[in-house]
C-alpha cells in the first residue's frame, strides 16, 4: 500500500515537472503594413492561455511564460484590422497590421473549441455585453431579447428565460465559463440564473448541441464568458450606475481587475433595485418589482505549461411574481396599482446562487488537457401566502466534472475527446408547505470524441457521444436510467468573401425529475402539476445550413434549419382543478417538426463610414404529429439597428448614436388551448459619449426605450392570459468611471 | 489597490446582510351582519411572526384561525 502511494507521488511529480518546464518568452514586433513603422499600444492576446501584453512605443512586445504549445493569438490595435495567427514561443515574429478601412465584425473566439468564429464549422452567435449596451439593457433578459434569433419567455421584468429556436427550460443549457448552471430551469417562472455582472460576452449555439454540452441541449446552448483579466502588471477599476424612469430602477456595480506577474485577479459587486414597472397608461403592474445583488471573483495563474482559474459567483434575488390572485373573479385591472413601491410583497421568489469553478489546463507540444471541477448551489424559495413559511423550498446541489483532451496530429487534423459528469441532489426544506419534487438525486455521465480535419478552405468535423442518466427518488425507492447516443457531422467551405456551413447534429434529453414525479401546486406558474413515470427520452435531429457573405461594406447571413424532436414532452392542461389550481399533466407527443430561418444583414456604406445598418429577421414554425401547432412558439421577429459612430479624441466626444427598432409579428399559429397574440413595434434611441483623459475614461449614456409608448402583450409572456402589457416609455441615464493604472 | 478590494468586499458584506423581517398581519372573520372582514393584528417580527403564521391566532374561545401577513 505504502509503495503504491510512493509510486503515485513519483508519477505526479514527473507529471508536474513535465507540465511546468519548457516555456519560453514570445517576442515580436507589430508594424504598420504600409509604412513599416512600429504600432504602439497594440494588444497581443491569447484567449486560450488568457495571457497578453501591449507593444511599446516602437511596436515591440514580449510575453513571458508562453508555452511551446502552438496557440492562436489575436492582435488588435486602434485604427487597424484585427489579426489572428498560430504561434509558439520558439519564434520571433513580425506582425504587419493593415490600417482599418471598415470593420464589420471583430475576431471572436468560440468556446470551448477555442476556434475563431469565422473558422468554426458550427455557427456561433456572439453578443458582447458592452456592444449591446449601445442602448442600455437593464436586465439579462433585455440583453437576450435584443439578440438575433433569441427570444425570452418572461414573467414581468424580473423573470426571463431564454428561448432558442422555440425551445426553453431544460432544453436550453446554460454554461458560465465551462460550468454548467443548474437552477431548477424546468420551471416556467425560474429565470436564467446568471447576472450580467462581470460578463464580457455570451455565445449562442442554436439547435441540438449534445455532443459538446451534454444531454438536455436539444434546443441550444447559452455560453457566458466572464470578463478578461487586466493586461500584465496593470490594474483597472470601474464604478458604474444607471437609472431608468419606468420602474424607477437603479443598477450600480463596481469592479477591480489587476495582474501581478503570473497572478490575475477580478472582483465585481453589483446591485439592482426595481419598483413595479409602469404601463403606457401610467398605472403600474403590482408585484413586478425585484431586487438583486451579486458578487463574483476570479483568480488566475499561469506558469510555463500550466494555467489555473478559480472562479466564484454569489447572487441573491428577491423577485415579485406578478399576475397572481386567489380571488374568484380575475380581470386585468386587478393587477394594476397607482402606488410606487420597491418593498417585496407576496408572492415572491427568494433565490440564492453559489457557483464555484476550478479549471486546470496543461499544455504539451501538440496537445492540451483541461480538467474542470465545479459545484453549484441553488436555493429557490417561493413565498406564496406566508412571509416566513415558503410554499416551495428547494435546494439544488450539483457537482460537475469536465475532462477534455485535444491532440493535434498535424495542422489539418485534430482530435478532441472528453468526459463530463454530474451528480445532482434536490432537497426540500422541512418548513415548505408544498413538495413539488420529492428529495431525489441524478447522476449523469457522458463520453465524447470529435475529429476536426481540413485546411483553410475546406473543413470537416464529426463526433460521437454516449450518455447515461440515472434518477433516484429517496421516498419512493424509485430508480430509472436513460441512455443516449448522439452524433454531429459538419462541413464548411471558407473563402475570403463567403462561408458555407452544413451541419447535422443530434441531441437527447432524459425526462427531468419534475416531469416524472411532480405532483403538487406550483405557485409561480399557477398550476397543479402531475408527472408521468413512463415518459421516454426526447431525441432531436437537426439539419442546419448557413451561408455567410461579407466584404468591407456588406455582410449577409442566411441560416435555414429543420429540427425534428421525437417523444416531445409538454404540459397539457386538463379539465380538472385541484385546490383551485388548474391541473396540468406532463404528456408526450410522437414527434414535433420545427423549421425556420434566420436572416441577417450588416451594411456599412463606403460614402459614409460612420454609419452602420444592421437588420435581422427570424422565423420559426412548429407542428406536432397531430398536425397541431406547439404552445409558446415565438412569432417572427424583425430587428433593425442604425448606428452612427464618431472619432475618438482626448476630452469629451460623442461615441455613437443608436436607433433600434424591434418589430414582433403577431402569432396566430397557436396550440389548441393557447391564445394568439398581436404584433407590436418597439422603437428605442440611445446616445453614448466619453470623457477621455490620459489614464481615465468616463462613459456617459442616455436614451429612451419604447419611444412610441406602445401597448403590447408579448406572445411568450406568462402574463398574456391576463392581458397584462409590457413596460411603456422608459427614459434612462447612466455613467461609468473607468480608472486604468499602467 | 487593497483599499478598493476591501471596499468591494465591505459593500458586498453590507449588501448581503438582511434585516429583521416584520409584517402587518390580519385574520378573516365574519361580522355581526355575516360579512367577511379583516381583523388587524398589527405588526409582528422575527420568531413571533413565524409562530403566528405557523400556529395561527388564538381567539378568546380557544380556537385558532389562519393569519395572513404582508411582506415589507
Amino acid at each position: 500500500m505504502k509503495s503504491q502511494t510512493y509510486k503515485l507521488m513519483f508519477l505526479a511529480l514527473i507529471f508536474l515537472d513535465f507540465a511546468c518546464c519548457y516555456s519560453q518568452v514570445l517576442k515580436g514586433v507589430v508594424l504598420n503594413s504600409d509604412t513599416k513603422i512600429g504600432v504602439p499600444d497594440a494588444y497581443i492576446y491569447s484567449f486560450d492561455l488568457e495571457i497578453g501584453n501591449s507593444t511599446n512605443e516602437k511596436g515591440n512586445f514580449e510575453i513571458s511564460q508562453f508555452p511551446k504549445y502552438k496557440s492562436k493569438i489575436l492582435i488588435s490595435a486602434h485604427g487597424y484590422e484585427d489579426q489572428s495567427m498560430f504561434i509558439s514561443s520558439d519564434s520571433i515574429i513580425t506582425i504587419l497590421m493593415e490600417p482599418k478601412h471598415a470593420m464589420l465584425d471583430e475576431f471572436v473566439v468560440a468556446t470551448p473549441t477555442g476556434k475563431l468564429q469565422g473558422e468554426n464549422i458550427t455557427y456561433v452567435t456572439t453578443i458582447k455585453l458592452n456592444e449591446s449596451a449601445s442602448i442600455n439593457n437593464n436586465t439579462i433578459g433585455e440583453v437576450l431579447t435584443n439578440a438575433p434569433g433569441v427570444y425570452v419567455a418572461s414573467v414581468g421584468r424580473g423573470i426571463s428565460k431564454p428561448v432558442i429556436r422555440g425551445l426553453s427550460g431544460n432544453r436550453v443549457v446554460t454554461y458560465l465559463d465551462g460550468l454548467r448552471i443548474e437552477n431548477q430551469q424546468w420551471g416556467g417562472d425560474h429565470g436564467v440564473g446568471v447576472t450580467a455582472l462581470g460578463i464580457d460576452r455570451f455565445e449562442i449555439i442554436k439547435g441540438p448541441s449534445s455532443l459538446l454540452y451534454g444531454s438536455d441541449a436539444i434546443g441550444g446552448v447559452l455560453y457566458f464568458v466572464e470578463a478578461q483579466y487586466a493586461k500584465k502588471n496593470t490594474s483597472k477599476s470601474f464604478i458604474e450606475t444607471s437609472f431608468e424612469s419606468n420602474s424607477l430602477s437603479n443598477n450600480t456595480s463596481i469592479g477591480k481587475q489587476f495582474t501581478k506577474e503570473n497572478s490575475k485577479f477580478n472582483f465585481f459587486y453589483g446591485s439592482s433595485l426595481n419598483a413595479d414597472y409602469s404601463l403606457p397608461n401610467g398605472l403600474r403592474i403590482l408585484d413586478s418589482r425585484f431586487v438583486s445583488q451579486a458578487f463574483k471573483t476570479s483568480y488566475g495563474y499561469n506558469k510555463n505549461r500550466w494555467k489555473i482559474n478559480v472562479r466564484y459567483n454569489f447572487s441573491k434575488s428577491i423577485i415579485g411574481i406578478p399576475g397572481h390572485s386567489h380571488k374568484d373573479s380575475i380581470y386585468t385591472e386587478l393587477f394594476y396599482t397607482d402606488k410606487l413601491d420597491w418593498r417585496s410583497t407576496l408572492p415572491y421568489q427568494n433565490i440564492t446562487n453559489n457557483f464555484i469553478n476550478v479549471e486546470n489546463k496543461f499544455y504539451f507540444d501538440k496537445s492540451y488537457l483541461t480538467m474542470q471541477i465545479g459545484h453549484t448551489i441553488n436555493s429557490l424559495k417561493e413565498f406564496e401566502e406566508k412571509v416566513t413559511i415558503p410554499g416551495i423550498d428547494m435546494l439544488l446541489n450539483s457537482s460537475t466534472l469536465n475532462l477534455r483532451y485535444a491532440y493535434k496530429f498535424s495542422s489539418i487534423l485534430e482530435l478532441l475527446s472528453g468526459v463530463q459528469g454530474m451528480y445532482q441532489r434536490n432537497t426540500n426544506g422541512n418548513n415548505a408547505e408544498e413538495i413539488l419534487i420529492p428529495n431525489s438525486f441524478t447522476t449523469d455521465l457522458g463520453i465524447y470524441s470529435i475529429l476536426f480535419a481540413g485546411n483553410k478552405k475546406l473543413k470537416f468535423q464529426s463526433g460521437l457521444r454516449t450518455d447515461c442518466r440515472i434518477i433516484n427518488v429517496d421516498s419512493r425507492n424509485f430508480q430509472k436510467d436513460f441512455t443516449g447516443i448522439n452524433y454531429a457531422v459538419g462541413g464548411g467551405y471558407f473563402t475570403k468573401s463567403s462561408i458555407v456551413r452544413l451541419n447535422l447534429s443530434s441531441g437527447f434529453r432524459a425526462p427531468h425529475t419534475s416531469e416524472m414525479i411532480a405532483n403538487g401546486i406550483h405557485h409561480g406558474s399557477f398550476q397543479y402539476v402531475v408527472g408521468d413515470l413512463d415518459l421516454m427520452t426526447e431525441n432531436a435531429n437537426q439539419i442546419d445550413l448557413m451561408y455567410e457573405y461579407s466584404n468591407q461594406h456588406l455582410a449577409i447571413v442566411f441560416n435555414p434549419f429543420y429540427n425534428q424532436i421525437k417523444n416531445f414532452i409538454y404540459l397539457q392542461r386538463q379539465d380538472s382543478v385541484i385546490d383551485s389550481y388548474p391541473v396540468y399533466n406532463y404528456v408526450q407527443n410522437e414527434k414535433v417538426n420545427m423549421y425556420g430561418a434566420d436572416l441577417g444583414v450588416h451594411y456599412h456604406p463606403h460614402f459614409f463610414h460612420r454609419l452602420h445598418i444592421e437588420s435581422s429577421y427570424s422565423y420559426l414554425r412548429a407542428i406536432n404529429s397531430n398536425n397541431e401547432f406547439i404552445d409558446q412558439i415565438p412569432p417572427g421577429k424583425w430587428m433593425a439597428n442604425i448606428k452612427i459612430e464618431f472619432d475618438e479624441k482626448e476630452g469629451f466626444y460623442f461615441k455613437n448614436i443608436v436607433i433600434r427598432n424591434n418589430f414582433i409579428l403577431g402569432q396566430n399559429e397557436v396550440a389548441p388551448n393557447e391564445i394568439p397574440s398581436k404584433g407590436y413595434n418597439l422603437l428605442d434611441f440611445g446616445i453614448n459619449s466619453v470623457v477621455k483623459t490620459k489614464q481615465n475614461e468616463i462613459n456617459l449614456n442616455a436614451g429612451v426605450k419604447n419611444i412610441l409608448n406602445c401597448n403590447y402583450v408579448d406572445h411568450l409572456s406568462n402574463l398574456k392570459y391576463l392581458n397584462i402589457a409590457g413596460p411603456g416609455i422608459n427614459y434612462y441615464i447612466g455613467i461609468k468611471f473607468n480608472i486604468i493604472n499602467k | 489597490m487593497k483599499k478598493v478590494i476591501l471596499g468591494i468586499l465591505a459593500i458586498s458584506a453590507i449588501g448581503f446582510t438582511s434585516c429583521k423581517k416584520c409584517s402587518e398581519c390580519h385574520y378573516e372573520a365574519l361580522d355581526s351582519s355575516g360579512m367577511e372582514v379583516e381583523v388587524e393584528l398589527g405588526e409582528h417580527c422575527g420568531d413571533d411572526l413565524k409562530a403566528l403564521e405557523s400556529s395561527g391566532y388564538q381567539l378568546s374561545d380557544g380556537t385558532f384561525v389562519d393569519v395572513h401577513c404582508h411582506a415589507h
